[in-house]
């Protein structure tokens, strides 16, 4: 019985002096380092928002215009988001093929034109004029042709038009604008100012990325 | 009668003792000594950016948006021995509704490195004060919008092992094997500078018959074992020499603190073709001399000693310093030991023999001696 007991523990240690073999065997040592770093990230974000505060006030004006009235049409772009954003301004003015009277009485001939007069404020810088029979549409982008000017956060655009507001052309009478509806829409567009196609800044550059934004969205 | 026979026994048998005592102390040595110290790993991780063309430290933008490029060079540079680096990439963020940031979004990675599994290894060992910069920097996906993710985190962990002792197979899964790294404590100021373990420069031991001693041509010996490392294996030769007409016995014996690092490294000493020791560098059973050659007239003999650095020695015994101190003691074949190095013992036994003796002389014949023993 003692000489079986002698075995077994011989047997046993045996094992665990292998398994300890192997184990340290499974991993080697050696001198080593290690170092480490973490960086947090927070994402931004681009947000604007268009305000028409006067035309919105009047929507009565908006009825029965006369012409040669002038309207209070005062878009312009607020940045409401954390970072800067690159602005751009899209409208259509429509058109009509109609006489208009001059300031003496004498009547033009009919031809098709815009029908508000307009001017636009320093700042705006016109991109795209896609030039139709029922109205012209016109983007305009905030900076110059050469590079757009950052809106940084909380930062307000000029008016897009010049004194806040379009005058109705002086359409003579009779030619069917009675009661007609006229629509001159105003869309607002905002992107991020960094690494667009690589870095580009200029208008003609960064339109089209918004326009295909757009149109996936 | 009696007494004074008992009396003179007990002043010979001390005189005896005590000049035995200091004639064993007497023996003569000749010593020479080995100093150790363990090499270390050490890297510091670093993030750049470049800025205007120019590099500096990174600081993280705020605020990015979807596309942006994000200037960012993770930096592993070597502050100690050289060493293989590695660098795992980890990013951490709660990604809604679109794809998460991960290792592609990154850009400009550096040539020299190659992925395998979760690590980019760099293939090349840096030396000390060598960097690898990892990538040039992360890319947001284009596709986010600002809801997709509000904050997200990028861990980066730099790995080093020494290069030494080391193959790795890049094309292998796990090219530095079974590895577990740890953070090493050996701080910034490590030095460096030309190692110079692999030199050989040996020593003779030569006994000297007519002036009774045995000469070394250096007080050390394997004394330049600096920056040693886990897996190396030093040996060097000492020539032993009697260029006599007697034979001589050499006997040795080694004294070590018994230090963490002398117990892990390993000696092996071989006198011509025979194993004298084999164990570790406390070399605990040479503390007493044993003898080591006996050569004939002429006669040469080579004693190589064989240091070895555990492969498994793990951090805490980087930049560790020990010295090992070994002594000889030669004796002619007529039993005479011979004199080397410091006599005194040998002076002082002498003497107090001499005292002793005339002193029991004197008092055995002096009316006082006579009246005291009687």
């Amino acid at each position: 019985m003692g000489k079986e007991k002698k075995s077994i523990r011989k047997t046993v240690l045996l094992a665990a002096g292998l398994a300890a073999v192997i184990t340290i065997g499974g991993i080697s040592a050696y001198f080593t380092d290690v170092d480490s770093a973490a960086n947090v990230f927070t994402t931004g974000k681009v947000a604007i928002e268009l305000k028409e505060p006067e035309y919105n006030a009047r929507p009565e004006e908006h009825r029965n215009i006369t012409p040669n009235k002038s309207l209070a049409k005062d878009p312009y772009v607020t940045n409401t988001g954390i970072n800067d954003a690159f602005v751009f301004l899209e409208f259509t003015i429509p058109k009509a093929t109609v006489k208009t009277a001059n300031e003496n009485g004498s009547q033009n001939v009919a031809i098709n034109q815009e029908l508000f007069a307009y001017g636009i404020s320093e700042g705006w810088t016109q991109i795209v004029r896609e030039d139709g029979e029922d109205g012209c549409r016109y983007v305009y982008a905030y900076g110059t042709k050469e590079a757009c000017k950052p809106l940084a956060a909380g930062e307000t655009t000029p008016v897009l038009f010049s004194g806040g507001a379009i005058r109705f052309i002086n359409v003579i009478e009779g030619q069917g604008m009675e009661e007609e509806t006229l629509e001159l829409p105003v869309e607002a567009y905002g992107i991020q100012t960094v690494d667009i196609d690589g870095g580009k800044t200029a208008p003609e550059d960064i339109w089209p990325v918004l326009e295909n934004q757009q149109t996936a969205g | 009668m009696k007494r004074r026979k008992t009396a003179a026994a007990a002043v010979l048998a001390f005189t005896l003792l005590t000049g035995g005592i200091l004639g064993l102390a007497a023996l003569p040595e000749q010593s020479v000594f080995s100093r150790f110290q363990t090499g270390g790993v050490s890297i510091e991780l670093e993030s750049k950016m470049v800025e205007g063309g120019t590099k500096k430290k990174f600081t993280v933008p705020g605020n990015v948006v979807p596309g942006q490029r994000i200037s960012m060079i993770p930096r592993v540079i070597n502050r100690a021995e050289e060493c293989y680096v590695r660098a795992e990439i980890k990013i951490h963020g709660e990604f809604q509704n679109t794809r998460v940031i991960d290792t592609k979004d990154f850009y400009g990675m550096e040539p020299g490195w190659v992925r395998q599994e979760k690590y980019f290894y760099y293939t090349r060992p840096l030396k000390h004060g060598q960097a690898a910069d990892l990538y040039q920097g992360l890319q947001v996906p284009g596709d986010w919008s600002e809801t997709d993710a509000s904050e997200f985190r990028v861990e980066i962990t730099a790995e080093a092992i020494q290069a030494e002792n080391l193959n790795p197979d890049f094309d292998s899964g796990s090219p530095w094997g079974s590895i577990e790294t740890e953070v090493s404590q050996i701080g910034e100021n490590y030095r460096t500078g030309v190692s110079k373990k692999t030199d050989k420069r040996g020593i003779n031991l030569v006994y000297q018959g007519g002036a009774k001693t045995i000469a070394a041509d250096g007080d050390s010996f394997m004394s330049r074992l600096d920056r040693l490392m886990p897996g190396d294996i030093y040996s060097d030769t000492m020539k032993l020499r009697n260029p006599e007409k007697k034979k001589v016995r050499i006997y040795f014996k080694a004294t070590a603190e018994d230090s963490s690092l002398l117990r892990r490294m390993q000696l092996t000493i071989r006198s011509g073709d025979e194993l004298f020791y084999k164990g570790p560098m406390t070399c605990g059973d040479l503390s007493d001399y044993r003898l080591l050659a006996e050569l004939v007239p002429g006669g040469v003999r080579d004693i190589s000693f064989t240091v070895s650095v555990p492969e498994d020695l793990r951090n805490p015994y980087q930049v560790l310093r020990d010295q090992v101190t070994w002594c000889f003691m030669a004796q002619d074949t007529e039993g005479n030991p011979v004199q080397t190095g410091d006599d005194t013992g040998l002076f002082a036994a002498a003497f107090i023999m001499l005292l002793t003796a005339g002193g029991i002389i004197a008092l055995v014949f002096s009316n006082r001696g006579r009246r005291l023993w009687q």
